[in-house]
């Protein structure tokens, strides 16, 4: 019953939060907020009642689906409900139209919900459609000066990733006889499995983002409003990595052992590449955004390797970015607030003027760039290790975007928390007490997970070892 | 009393066929009496009455639970005029007929409503018998008699350039009768005189395989051609955005659908025979084309109508797809009639909202960049398109994913995959026109010409309602999200094809 809760509670509230929207302004935030407290509330409740089962598993089915929560599912359903109320929290000030942007954000996070707690594919691949939606909306309607172009490319771009996926999905509910999505029980013949990973995995891969088809990414990123971007980021990529994990390696383990070298790879370029990237952005949410290509890279690589240890690393990498990208776009998101510039060199001294912001910046920064004891960390360094049990030697590449994800992130906080205070911010306020709660609470999670990855580890376990032993029968 | 007892209690009346169509057309009728006493919005609403009760009737008849051995089928001339599947496409039929008349076609000339909606009623009935032909000359009856009907709806208008793509679409629709004519000819004559479906399975398989297949040709040239597919395309955008927009709601929704329904039960016989089996390669190939073309074409178009008319070339090829695999089996019939009626459903929406904007807006050019800033002034409105569009999108929550995906489902298991994967990146180019309007009403400031003329309340000539576009909106979304719920059988019930 909390898994069905779990979709209806955000849909309902999204109604509630749009009719209140046509009485004031105050109302839909509100209803947003104690929504998003809710569902909070019910993740951590679905979790309590998954723990408590037998195996470790939550079943629930109607006759038209059934939703799971699992290892596999909870930390990214935990992960959901908390962003949900920081999204709320970011776009407390907005004054256009609230109640229809908090009703597309509530309905956003009913969308990923169900992606996240889909037991059969053609639920699963509605979610992952329907997640479009609202996100569409959401850039267009309330992003900034060139949101109708980045909305059309961020829609166009991954439909078109899914509607391959949804071609995949129909050859393999066509051969397995089943939607329910787990291990096949009918074995998907070993010649179609290689372009099957791909044609499943192409939709997920452009999801994440992987890199050549990272191009959305920042546009959509940069135009998207704040709470939007912390739903992209913290949330909305995690699709991807929790995709191929769930559903695109189970049914090809033949093509996705063909096909991991390659993965590899792409995630070993995309971390370089965004670090790169993002080293050479001067608009402050591009370069975040950049971040974001670079740390799924590590997620990318820890599915790659294809054992119990890279998949608990990729979790433990999306769970980590979920918190350190939802913090730094809530940050960029609050200056620009402000200041109504996302550039990087009009900024500078912001540390003195504004110590709460800044403070929350340079430890946004460090998360971001994997300090030891910060969530970052642990997830990566799992990464690489089991990297390089998968590709050997190659894996010191790695270390380059590593070392380059220490510049941009250091070579940011410099450019904008330290030097000279810029004149035309001699009066700029400090970020506000909602933002400041909502920040404090990732950072909260973020020294948590960083302290004691065991929580996450732990809870991944019994369904990575399941799923990753499947995978060792088919390779 | 439960549901099956009342069902059962009304079984004797559900089982009459031929009722709906004659509501319909007593319908029309009793519209243009009332139009001969001036009153035409009356007339227009008696129509729209009856053909909201010809569609409550067909869609009680298709949840009827058949009886033993299809007791219920009556043949009669050759045309069978009830059980699941044709009944269940046909209460689509009437119903989108019914929404096309609902807004009051106030698009239309003032004088000529009432003679449309009567126009609209008779092709609705024309098109249940086309899904219920069980012999190729009711076929042939019915499908001109719908072109006739469409002939007129198209010149409706009455302007210039609705005269000139009328003239158009009959000389080239005479065309088609033609080869339809011809077609026939070729496979009743060389049969020996059968022209029912059932008989003409046997007859066909003994002819000369090179003379059935010219007859199998010639008759996909006619289904090409009537449904608006690739080479025989061109009549299509002219026709849908000349048309008033009401009209265009029958024309795209329930003639097409009717079109595409009455087509897939007489190929689903033909191609079970060996020498038609290359007709079925060329219907591959017309769907792949259409679906290629339409979605190219839309994307550059300016007019929101004649997009919707480029899109609806793309849509016809969604279809063709699965005609080409219904001789499967009785589920890709059933998801063609599926997608037939979900497209139709979507269609209809969209233009009829298209004319509730004509008709409170009419400084409106018909522009894409046109309806920027209607979802400030039209909110139910604008939010109805978007629900359209993305039916025919095929994004899940609306009824077009599931008609999309049984399609595409059915092609994947006829081996047709290099098909699925042309048609599903087909739907995803169709977003790049389709999101242009979605984007244009929901994120563009209006122009400041429209403003200025904007207030004119007097001298409108109709104020279209906005409850059918609501409504039909409302059963896009409805019909999208239940069989999350209940399960999919719930959809193929309503199709099953026995």
């Amino acid at each position: 019953m909390t898994l069905f809760a779990l979709i209806i509670v955000p849909l309902a509230g999204a109604l509630v939060a749009w009719i209140a929207g046509r009485r004031g302004h105050v109302k839909p935030r509100l209803v947003g907020l104690l929504t998003a407290l809710a569902e909070g509330v019910l993740a951590a409740t679905a979790l309590a009642q998954m723990l408590a089962s037998s195996d470790q598993v939550l079943l629930a089915s109607t006759r038209g689906m059934q939703l799971v929560l699992d290892g596999l599912s909870a930390p990214l359903v935990l992960l959901t409900g908390l962003i949900g109320v920081v999204a709320v929290i970011a776009s407390w000030r907005i004054a256009d139209r609230p109640g229809v942007h908090h009703a597309l954000l509530l309905a956003l996070e009913a969308a990923v919900m169900t992606v996240f707690l889909a037991g059969d594919l053609i639920l699963f691949y509605v979610g992952w459609e329907a997640v479009l939606i609202p996100m569409f909306f959401l850039i267009g309607g309330w992003g900034h000066e060139n949101r109708r172009h980045a909305a059309l490319k961020f829609f166009l771009y991954t439909f078109v990733g899914s509607v391959l996926m949804l071609a995949g999905i129909i050859v393999a509910v066509m051969t397995v006889k089943s939607t329910l999505i787990g291990a096949p029980s009918i074995p998907i013949d070993p010649a179609t499995q290689p372009w099957l990973f791909w044609l499943i995995g192409i939709g997920m891969l452009v999801k994440v983002p992987v890199f050549p088809l990272h191009t959305w990414l920042p546009d959509a990123h940069v135009e998207a409003p704040t709470a939007g971007s912390i739903m992209l980021a913290g949330v909305l990529l995690k699709m991807g990595g929790y995709g191929l994990m769930r559903v695109a390696i189970p049914y090809a383990p033949d093509g996705f052992a063909a096909a991991a070298p390659v993965l590899g790879a792409l995630g070993m370029a995309g971390i370089i590449y965004g670090a790169l990237m993002a080293f050479a952005q001067t608009d402050l949410k591009r370069l975040v955004a950049y971040s974001s290509v670079a740390h799924m890279g590590f997620v990318v690589l820890g599915i790659a390797t294809g054992t119990s240890l890279g998949y608990a690393a990729a979790m433990l990498a999306m769970v980590s970015h979920g918190l350190v990208s939802a913090l730094l776009f809530l940050l960029v998101g609050s200056l620009y607030e402000r200041t109504h510039t996302r550039e990087i060199a009009r900024f500078g001294g912001l540390g003195a003027r504004t110590p709460r912001w800044g403070g929350l910046f340079v430890f946004a920064a460090l998360a971001s760039l994997g300090l030891p004891g910060l969530s970052g960390f642990p997830g990566e360094l799992l990464a690489v290790i089991a990297g390089f049990g998968a590709f050997g030697w190659w894996i010191s590449l790695v270390a380059i975007g590593a070392l380059l994800g220490a510049v941009y992130n250091l070579s940011a906080v410099r450019r904008v928390v330290h030097g000279g205070l810029a004149e035309e911010w001699s009066a700029l306020s400090d970020i506000s007490r909602g933002d400041t709660i909502a920040a404090a609470v990732l950072c909260g999670g973020i020294v948590v997970i960083g302290v004691a990855p065991d929580l996450i580890l732990r809870l991944t376990d019994p369904a990575v070892t399941l799923l990753v032993r499947a995978l060792g029968g088919g390779s | 009393m439960s549901f099956d007892q009342i069902m059962e209690f009304l079984r004797p009346v559900l089982s009459i066929g031929w009722l709906p169509a004659a509501i319909a057309c007593a319908a029309a009728v009793a519209g243009l009496v009332a139009d001969m006493f001036a009153a035409e919005k009356t007339g227009v609403a008696i129509v729209s009455a009856g053909l909201a009760a010809a569609a409550l009737l067909s869609f009680a008849t298709a949840l009827l639970p058949m009886g033993p051995a299809g007791t219920l089928i009556a043949t009669t001339f050759g045309v069978v005029l009830t059980g699941g599947t044709f009944a269940g496409l046909a209460a689509v039929v009437y119903f989108t007929a019914f929404l096309s008349c609902g807004g009051g076609l106030s698009s239309g000339r003032a004088g000529s409503r009432a003679a449309v909606a009567a126009l609209v009623a008779i092709g609705a009935a024309a098109g249940q018998v086309l899904l219920g032909a069980a012999d190729v000359i009711i076929l042939f009856v019915s499908l001109e008699l719908l072109a006739l009907v469409a002939y007129a709806l198209v010149a409706s208008a009455g302007s210039d350039r609705a005269d000139e793509a009328a003239a158009r679409y009959f000389v080239q629709g005479s065309v088609a009768t033609g080869l339809a004519v011809l077609g026939i000819a070729v496979i009743v004559g060389l049969g020996a005189g059968t022209s029912g479906y059932v008989d003409l399975g046997t007859t066909l398989a003994a002819m000369p395989p090179g003379a059935s297949l010219l007859g199998g040709m010639l008759l996909v040239s006619a289904l090409a051609f009537k449904v608006g597919a690739f080479p025989f395309h061109s009549w299509v955008p002219d026709a849908y955005e000349t048309a008033p927009a009401g009209a265009a709601a029958f024309l795209s929704a329930s003639a097409k659908a009717a079109a595409i329904g009455g087509f897939t039960l007489l190929f689903v016989r033909l191609m079970t025979v060996q020498a038609f089996a290359s007709a079925g390669l060329a219907v591959s190939i017309i769907a792949a084309a259409s679906i290629i073309f339409g979605n190219l074409a839309a994307l550059r178009q300016t007019s929101v109508g004649r997009m919707l008319g480029y899109s609806a070339i793309a849509q016809a090829g969604y279809a063709l797809v699965g005609v080409c695999v219904s001789p499967l089996g009785g589920d890709s019939v059933s998801a063609v009639f599926l997608f037939a009626a979900t497209y139709a459903v979507g269609a209809a929406t969209a233009f009829v909202v298209l004319e509730y904007f004509a008709s409170r807006e009419p400084q409106w050019d018909g522009s894409i960049a046109g309806v920027a800033g209607f979802a400030t002034r039209h909110p139910a409105a604008s939010v109805a398109l978007t629900i359209a569009l993305l039916s025919m999108t095929g994004i899940p929550l609306t009824v077009g994913f599931w008609g999309k995906f049984f399609v595409f489902y059915g092609a994947a298991q006829g081996g047709l995959l290099w098909l699925v994967i042309i048609g599903l990146v087909g739907s995803a180019i169709s977003f790049g026109y389709y999101g242009r309007v979605v984007r244009s009403m929901f994120f563009d400031a209006p122009s400041s010409r429209d403003e200025v003329g904007a207030p004119q309340v007097g001298d409108a000539p109709a104020r279209g309602s906005v409850w059918p576009s609501v409504l039909g909106a409302a059963v896009v979304i409805i019909t999208g999200v239940a069989p999350l719920i209940w399960g999919l059988s719930l959809v193929y019930a309503l199709f099953a094809f026995r």
